[in-house]
């Protein structure tokens, strides 16, 4: 069939000739398409830079971004590997050692040469000075720095002492000239000291590298970064290049940040992002197709004349599609750009990460454009099938007139204005009913959020998770990530001291933490199986989650070995830990305990507290680190006294005991404290307070401070999102309601136009026909206060009430502040909107309106 | 008798320059009380316009309306519409009843707004007259068309008004409940004592009325 050419171009002048007589409406169209572009685009910026951080923390992590790395070659098999074709770029690092000097006990510092391409690689590019140049050049981190006790000063000397001979305990020393550094990375454990090449060149020249290789020495072996062209299938990559190269004896090791399980892991946390894009979608689209149809009720006259006169339901459709299309053009770029902004200001408030990186992928753009204009064309295609759809006759008869009405109403009170607003609302009962639940929805949405959110109750949830005014903590158990570390420094003697001294302390106590293995005997064992395997191994089973925990108690019954977790206590934790609640067996002896030849064992809290313990039992006999000693009580070890689940992989499952600090360093010497709590006089705290944040900002950023002011900056910003979320999609709904009130008003006054104009030449002033529009509004809004007042108060009595019960942090308050809030808004919008609507029709002359239809 | 409707030179132009479109042209016409006159002219003729003058609906460009002494274009919105109410019954060719209201809502409608209470007893009278007894508490839309307008005429009559314009008020019906209409305006208009201006462009409804103006091009012809 052959397409009427010259139908295209009227439609191209109706277009905009249609799009130009609705100026007003564009307006208020474009504005919608640029708050639903912005909020798609701030949200994909969002998730984009969150899947970047998420990688780029995994990175930090693992120490390297490239994809893999060959360990111990030599030179030759260093080249050879080059030359493989699916190896797209590589760094290479020969290795010296690893340094052992005081200070670095917990700081695994690899000594070794490395090419820039490399030192990239591992996030060890120096951000100050350069790479070494000069032989005795030496480049490192930051918290090297700190841990050596150094100023980050270039040109000072540094000397390091490492192991040439892994079998021997003699160390070489060598003093060398700092050339750059750059900041430390706290979650990686790790950190590199760069030599120069002439250094390691040198130290190597005629050595067997081949021949340490063989000999498990480290010194003087390559090792190979490589970027590869395909991101998956890493493992098989690196078998593949060995296999093709004919050296499938060398080991690798691939990079498990690019694991896609890793990968899959971050995506869970795009969950809610995904509903919040859901969110804009809805809440888009309820907006762009009020606008349009309201829009397309305005105009239906003319779409009626335009189908009179031939014009084809498809090609009314296009006339609309074509006029949203040329909104699109306007609003999406500018909505594009400032999504953007937006989006870039919020990464850093809603992402928790040290260096916050905002995405600027073209996926950002890209998606939020094509989402934006998807919503647009989906919230046009009901008003433009209404419209293409519309009979002539229909057209012009078109009002928003009841059709199944009653047949008679028995009164005959006479006309009053307000019964014939409440009669109006009558017309449209769905349409009333839609917009008086949506925006009852919405308030009593906010309400119970709000509800929920006030009943948090700092000191209850200060006590769960704190045992004094303040604790401070090793750097070990506030890092995201890791093992504690039982030989930390963050708690120093010298902080200690300064804390002891502090005004109005009056009670302090420390904690120190070490794992050590301890024999089982077959009464332990036989307990343990009692306590975790009975009722089908229940426990054991609800464990399945943790496969370490699995895998260390599997191995203990196998091994009849088992971790210890050792704690040494003192001051006021010892009493505490034993308060009578707590104590599940036997008695606490404070006097035989600080004797040094007891021991507390720590146990499960279980609902009958009879319940035999998985572990030893009161009376018997244990060794750990050598020292025997007799356990004197099994007790429930309070959360906040632990580590907080750092054990580590060899140690998910594990025994606590309890023993007085001083008998502790006895077999642990030299351990430094993980936590130290006090109490401080209450007017004493705002100072203790200020002396710690004063001390982590000017001596140690490391430091991790637990108080009330840090614990309720803590709730906040863990249920940051879950707040911001529930607000967020609460006042989407009310404000959805909203606009449906207002697309309910509107459309009911611009389809009543004509039937205004017929009640004013009948004699209805202006003034009592706007009083009938407020009266109208005012019956929406009073209804659906009452509605929002009814359930809102029973939703929060008693859903909000239950909720917050099993919250151990809450105490539940009532209150519906944000429905008290609420009312004067909606009673002044009941007014405003109607008021706003009627000036249009005021404008157009009361003759001009009774013939409109005619 | 006396003259209760009178325009003088009574002018309504629409746009400006050589657009201008003169809808009345110099108009001066008398209307006696209790009188009953066709207004009749070809479409365009000026005849709506003419009414809608007479009723305070609209301005003119020029010239006066003056209403039983009340000169109209002294007027403004407000007061324009109470002296309707209270003066003038309006009858439309789509009787323009109200949807949400009754049948007797919708003829105590003029009254309500004017916060009067109506006289029942006067209205009784009407609604016998017109037949309407049996359909006070129907809704609009569930009423025949000749019913409908029967309707608008009680509305029209309900305040009493010295006048009642009606426009067309039989283009929509047939012929037969169009001669039963008129009849009962006639009527209506002896048993209060109204002045009835018509519009209509059938001849043989003219006929039945005691004068007839004719409206061509904005000028009157008798």
């Amino acid at each position: 069939m052959r397409k009427n050419t010259k139908r295209t171009p009227m439609l191209k002048t109706l277009t905009k000739a249609s799009y130009r007589a609705n100026r007003s409406r564009n307006l208020v169209a474009i504005l919608a398409i640029v708050l639903t572009t912005v909020m798609f685009t701030s949200l994909f910026v969002l998730s984009e830079s969150m899947m970047e951080n998420l990688r780029q923390m995994n990175f930090r992590q693992a120490g390297t971004y490239s994809h893999m790395s060959f360990k111990y070659l030599t030179g030759e098999q260093a080249e050879l590997l080059k030359t493989h074709p699916e190896i797209t770029g590589w760094g290479e690092s020969i290795v010296i050692g690893i340094a052992e000097d005081e200070g670095l006990k917990n700081r695994q510092v690899e000594i070794r040469y490395a090419d820039d391409t490399y030192a990239a690689y591992s996030y060890a590019y120096p951000t100050t000075g350069a790479m070494p140049i000069g032989k005795y050049d030496i480049a490192l981190d930051t918290a090297v720095l700190d841990a050596l006790g150094l100023p980050y000063e270039l040109g000072q000397k540094i000397t390091l002492h490492w192991r040439d001979d892994l079998n021997s305990e003699a160390l070489t020393g060598q003093e060398f000239v700092l050339c750059g550094y750059w900041e430390g990375n706290a979650s990686s454990l790790a950190g590199m000291a760069f030599v120069s090449k002439q250094f390691a060149a040198e130290k190597y020249d005629g050595t067997d590298i081949a021949g340490q290789i063989a000999k498990n020495q480290v010194g003087g072996t390559h090792m190979l970064s490589v970027m590869v062209k395909q991101e998956s299938n890493l493992e098989e990559t690196a078998q593949q290049i060995l296999t093709d190269l004919n050296v499938p004896e060398l080991s690798y090791g691939v990079n498990w940040a690019y694991d896609p399980q890793i990968k899959y892991a971050g995506i869970s946390d795009l969950i809610p992002m995904l509903l919040g894009m859901i969110l804009v979608f809805v809440s888009g689209y309820l907006i762009i197709y009020n606008i349009f149809q309201i829009s397309v009720v305005n105009d239906i006259q003319f779409y009626g004349k335009l189908k009179t006169l031939g014009t084809t339901g498809k090609q009314i459709r296009k006339l609309l599609y074509a006029q949203a299309g040329r909104l699109c053009l306007w609003g999406i770029p500018a909505g594009l750009l400032i999504g953007y902004g937006l989006g870039s200001l919020l990464v850093p408030v809603l992402i928790l990460s040290e260096r916050p990186f905002v995405s600027a992928s073209p996926v950002i753009f890209l998606g939020a454009a094509i989402f934006a204009w998807v919503t647009v064309r989906i919230s046009c295609r009901k008003p433009a099938k209404a419209a293409g759809k519309i009979s002539p006759v229909e057209a012009l008869k078109y009002s928003d007139v009841l059709v199944h009405g009653p047949e008679t109403r028995k009164t005959k009170k006479g006309a009053s204005i307000s019964r014939m607003a409440l009669s109006n609302l009558g017309r449209n009962k769905k349409r009333t009913a839609t917009v008086i639940c949506s925006l009852t929805l919405g308030m009593v949405l906010l309400s119970c959020v709000y509800a929920k959110n006030k009943s948090f109750d700092l000191d209850k949830y200060m006590r769960s998770q704190a045992i004094s005014d303040f604790t401070v903590m090793d750097l070990s158990l506030s890092s995201t990530s890791g093992t504690f570390n039982p030989y930390g420094l963050t708690l120093s003697d010298q902080l200690i001291g300064r804390i002891n001294q502090l005004k109005g302390l009056q009670d302090t106590a420390s904690l120190y933490a070490q794992k050590t293995d301890l024999d089982l005997t077959p009464e332990v064992l036989d307990r343990m199986e009692t306590f975790f395997e009975r009722d089908n191994r229940q426990r054991y089973e609800a464990m399945q989650y943790d496969p370490y925990w699995i895998e260390n108690y599997d191995e203990a019954k196998r091994q009849k070995k088992v971790k210890a977790l050792v704690f040494g206590i003192d001051g006021f934790l010892p009493e505490m830990l034993t308060e009578d609640a707590y104590v599940l067996e036997g008695a606490f002896d404070a006097e035989k305990f600080q004797s040094g030849n007891y021991v507390i064992a720590g146990g499960y809290d279980t609902q009958n507290k009879k319940e035999t313990q998985p572990t030893y039992q009161v009376g018997s006999k244990l060794t750990l680190n050598g020292k025997e000693y007799e356990v004197m009580a099994v007790i429930d070890p309070l959360y906040p006294a632990g580590i907080e689940g750092r054990n580590g992989e060899d140690a998910a499952y594990c025994m606590d005991f309890f023993l007085p600090a001083e008998s502790f360093l006895q077999i642990f010497p030299d351990s430094s404290r993980c936590k130290y709590f006090f109490q401080v006089a209450e007017e004493n705290q705002a100072d203790a307070e200020k002396f710690l944040e004063d001390y982590r900002k000017n001596h140690d950023k490391n430091l991790s401070i637990l108080s009330k002011a840090t614990m309720a900056e803590q709730y906040r910003s863990e249920t940051m999102s879950t707040v911001i979320t529930g607000m967020a999609v609460s006042i989407i709904i009310a404000f959805v309601g909203i606009l449906n009130f207002i697309n309910s008003m509107v459309t009911a006054i611009v389809s009543r136009k004509k039937e205004f104009a017929m009640i004013q030449s009948v004699g209805m002033t202006t003034r009592q026909l706007r009083n009938m529009l407020i009266f109208e509004g005012l019956y929406y809004a009073v209804l659906t206060l009452a509605a929002s007042y009814l359930t809102g108060t029973l939703a929060v009595g008693i859903g909000v009430r239950m909720l917050v019960a099993s919250d151990w942090s809450s105490t539940f308050r009532f209150t519906i502040l944000p429905l008290v809030v609420c009312t004067p808004v909606l009673l002044l919008f009941a007014v405003i909107v109607p008021c706003l609507c009627f000036r249009n029709i005021e404008k157009i002359s009361l003759v001009d309106r009774l013939r409109a239809a005619e | 008798m006396e003259t209760i409707l009178q325009t003088k030179n009574l002018k309504k132009y629409y746009g400006t320059g050589e657009t201008t479109v003169k809808a009345l042209d110099g108009i001066d016409l008398s209307i006696e009380a209790g009188s009953f006159t066709a207004v009749v002219g070809t479409s365009g003729s000026g005849k709506s316009t003419l009414l809608n003058m007479l009723g305070g609906l609209d301005h003119p460009s020029n010239g006066s309306v003056i209403v039983g002494g009340t000169e109209l274009t002294g007027l403004n919105e407000e007061q324009l519409t109470i002296f309707r109410r209270k003066q003038i019954g309006f009858i439309f060719q789509n009787y323009n009843l109200i949807p949400v209201l009754n049948v007797w809502e919708n003829i105590v409608f003029p009254l309500s707004m004017d916060g009067r209470e109506p006289d029942e007893a006067f209205i009784g009278r009407i609604v016998t007259l017109l037949g309407l007894n049996e359909k006070l508490y129907h809704m609009p839309n569930h009423l025949s068309g000749g019913q409908q307008q029967r309707v608008a005429i009680a509305r029209a009559l309900a305040s009493k008004p010295s006048i009642v314009l009606a426009d067309e008020p039989t283009g929509n019906l047939d012929s037969r409940t169009s001669d039963d209409v008129i009849g009962l305006l006639k009527m209506t208009g002896k048993e209060f004592h109204q002045t009835i201006v018509m519009i209509t462009h059938n001849n043989d409804i003219a006929e039945l009325t005691d004068r007839i103006v004719r409206i061509e091009d904005g000028r009157i012809f008798e």
